[in-house]
């Protein structure tokens, strides 16, 4: 018996991945322009660029300096250990509570306030994506 | 669990880099288990003894 070094998957793979992920950002984007309140169009770019970009610096980490990459650099970089899927195996379980509170939470509001449903649903993911990234940094640093 | 694995590391002369190089961890990873911060897999923990020629039980103790 004996642990599986974990290799980069190749690049092609990697490079159709994130082409993958460009489109459906462009694709987004210009299902939102025009439809969607205020600049919400222009924050989904935005937002989904980042993240294209967070895994471009995360693969080039990961690969071509691994004894300076982090646990998020490895897993944007598609090359996480053991370690790095039990730090976020943890993160994510706290992302599942919250989920389950704010969603309850949120459909009380929805229905005993005044406030805009939209609005509402809108904060959902950037609380979920706030908590994963406080709960992956607090864990990653633990343990 | 607290165990040996610095300890036969720097016998070894190997860095945590290198070690985890072998192992085909991160060195974060070495160094969580050295600290007693983070529990390897089984898999790991007898990739670990064999590269130091041990057994499990001889590298890992229950606090």
């Amino acid at each position: 018996m004996s642990t599986e070094p974990r290799t980069a998957p190749s690049t092609a793979i990697w490079s159709l991945s994130i082409l993958a992920g460009a489109v459906v950002v462009i694709l987004g984007y210009l299902a939102l322009n025009g439809r969607s309140p205020g600049n919400m169009a222009g924050g989904f770019l935005v937002g989904g660029a980042t993240v294209l970009a967070a895994a471009a610096v995360g693969r080039w980490r990961a690969v071509r300096r691994p004894s300076a990459a982090g646990s998020a650099a490895r897993w944007f970089g598609a090359v996480p250990d053991e370690r790095d899927d039990d730090v976020l195996t943890r993160a994510l379980a706290i992302v599942g509570y919250v989920a389950i509170m704010a969603s309850s939470l949120s459909t009380v509001l929805v229905a005993t306030t005044s406030w805009d449903p939209l609005a509402i649903a809108a904060i959902l993911p950037a609380l979920l994506l706030g908590t994963l990234i406080v709960s992956f940094a607090v864990i990653n640093r633990r343990s | 669990m607290q165990n040996d694995v610095r300890t036969l590391r720097e016998a070894e002369g190997r860095s945590q880099a290198a070690l985890g190089s072998v192992l085909g961890v991160s060195r974060q990873t070495i160094n969580s288990i050295e600290t007693g911060k983070y529990d390897p897999s089984l898999p790991l923990a007898i990739a670990i003894a064999r590269h130091f020629r041990t057994t499990v039980e001889e590298i890992f103790h229950v606090d």
